[in-house]
């Protein structure tokens, strides 16, 4: 089982003479957590939507999902993008389902995901809701229980809990670790902070200004299952803190 | 309840403030009656010619309602195709900005001439003056779908049929009920220029022959009557829009 989840391999991508990403290379094994820091623009949804097959590469790199080179977007993925992928129109029932019914999965399969999906996401009562009548982080909740429902085997966050407030981030981050570890997820996040990618990730891959390219790889070794507040404490926590701030004002 | 009073109270307000200047004014001033009649005697003239009122109104309605219901399929129509099929675009397009671009009112004889005093040749004038202001605002609506949803849709792998029905479509609701919202005052004053340069019945028709026998208190009820049609076939469609409640966010 030592195939992995994804494989990148010297992904170059520019759009015109804008340079994006300069052979970017990793491995992401299966149920492996990789965070991905890195400064603003230096091509960090674009390595996502990369990933996502939305489009192809430069000439001359490799994506792979699951051993098979990316050529359009693939079922095993699960995406959640920078803004709510949430149409205004459907309820929350509706909109958590809405990708799971797109890839055309059993309305019986659905339907007996749906409750428990609601519960843990703790919407059970505003089930009938719209967007618009949700809190900031209820949409972000919903939107990732919407990639959730699919139980994509990969799952790319891209700043999924970006523009929320310390709080109902960290809520948002134990449930996310309680989710990967019942599922053995994996999943490549996205993030511009540090503290969440050593709570959450078991590498921490930093991206350069643009161009991007990985300038480090770091392997946070805290134990799991992780908790925020018990992790925190940690002083293995504190130096991976350290080491990434330091890396972070460097690059 | 009382609160909703109020508030008709208060969109009246305006209108009961003109209509009370308006009859100050005539008596204050003097005003000749054939330049400007008192409201009072516009509403004697209306409750005179009540019967004729009526039946030129529905004859005036009832084209608008065809002209309007044949811009809005026709607008879908063509928005659809235009949407779908770039050759089609490419075609379709030109045409449909260049018959934007003839002056509408002139095409009035040419359909009497073609389709008779009836009511075919104003149900196409509503048609004309209807149709555009559609089709551009519901293409805007295609076109202006949100780019992060249709990305997201993209990378679910959904079809062209699934986007469109479940994502186009949706978003361009507001837009085609803009468009529609647009369309209809101008679907009247269309019927009404039909009726001008050649008809047989319709309130158009009613004002030139009120002109004709210089009774301006008839040309005042019938150009009232008009605009009150029109208020309300726009009421109809105001209401259709609450349906397309996402509009507002
Ligand atoms: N479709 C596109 N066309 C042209 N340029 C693009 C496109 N997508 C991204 N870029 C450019 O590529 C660079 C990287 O963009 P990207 O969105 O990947 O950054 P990011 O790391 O996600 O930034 P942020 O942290 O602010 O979200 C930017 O300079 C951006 O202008
Ligand atoms: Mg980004």
């Amino acid at each position: 089982m030592a195939e992995s989840a994804i494989v990148l391999q010297n992904v170059s991508k520019s759009f015109g003479d804008v340079n994006a990403l300069e052979s970017v290379s990793f491995d992401l094994n299966r149920g492996e957590f990789i965070a991905l820091l890195g400064p603003s623009g230096c091509g960090k949804s674009t390595l996502i939507r990369l990933i996502a097959g939305l489009y192809p590469s430069d000439p001359g790199g490799e994506i792979a999902v699951f051993g098979e080179p990316v050529t359009r977007p693939s079922r095993r993925v699960g995406v959640v993008f920078q803004t709510y992928n949430l149409l205004p129109w459907l309820n929350v029932t509706s909109n958590l389902r809405l990708a799971a019914d797109t890839r055309g999965m059993s309305k019986e399969t659905i339907a007996e995901r749906l409750p428990p999906m609601l519960e843990m996401l703790g919407l059970e009562q505003f089930s009938e809701r719209y967007p618009h009548e949700l809190s900031g982080g209820m949409r972000q909740r919903v939107a990732l229980g919407q990639a959730l429902l699919m139980r994509p085997d990969v799952l790319l966050l891209d700043e999924p809990f970006g523009s929320l407030d310390a709080l109902t981030r960290d809520q948002l981050n134990v449930e996310l670790l309680r989710l990967c570890q019942a599922h053995d997820q994996s999943v490549l996040l996205v993030t511009h902070s540090i503290d969440e990618a050593v709570l959450l990730a078991d590498r921490v891959l930093m991206l350069s200004k643009r161009p991007g390219r990985i300038v480090e790889d770091i392997p946070i070794n805290l134990p799991r299952p992780r908790d925020p507040r018990e992790t925190r404490l940690l002083p293995a926590y504190a130096s991976s803190v350290n080491q990434l701030g330091e890396l972070m004002g460097v690059v | 309840m009382i609160s909703r009073l109020i508030r008709l109270l208060n969109s009246l307000l305006g209108f009961i403030v003109i209509m009370i200047l308006w009859q100050v004014s005539v008596d204050i001033f003097e005003i000749r009656p054939y330049l400007l009649p008192s409201i009072m005697s516009v509403a004697q003239s209306a409750w005179e010619y009540r019967s004729d009122i009526f039946s030129h109104s529905l004859v005036t309605t009832v084209q608008v309602i065809y002209g309007f219901g044949a811009a809005v399929i026709g607008g879908i129509i063509i928005s659809l195709l235009v949407f779908v099929n770039a050759p089609i675009r490419r075609i379709v397009m030109p045409v449909v900005i260049a018959i934007q671009g003839i002056p509408k009112v002139a095409l009035a004889p040419l359909f009497v001439v073609w389709f008779g005093y009836g009511t075919m040749s104003k149900v196409l004038m509503a048609f004309f003056f209807a149709f555009f202001p559609i089709v551009i605002s519901t293409l805007g609506g295609f076109a202006g779908t949100p780019v992060h949803l249709v990305e997201h849709f993209r990378a679910l792998d959904a079809s062209t049929t699934t986007t469109f029905w479940r994502l186009r479509v949706p978003s361009a609701l507001p837009n085609f009920i803009d468009g529609c919202k647009m369309a209809m005052p101008l679907a009247v004053i269309g019927v009404i220029v039909g009726e001008f340069v050649g008809s047989e019945a319709g309130l158009g028709n009613l004002l030139l022959l009120a002109n004709a026998s210089a009774r301006t208190d008839l040309m005042f009820a019938s150009i009232i009557t008009i605009t009150a049609i029109s208020g309300l076939l726009y009421g109809i469609i105001y209401l259709f829009g609450r349906l397309v409640w996402w509009r507002a966010l």
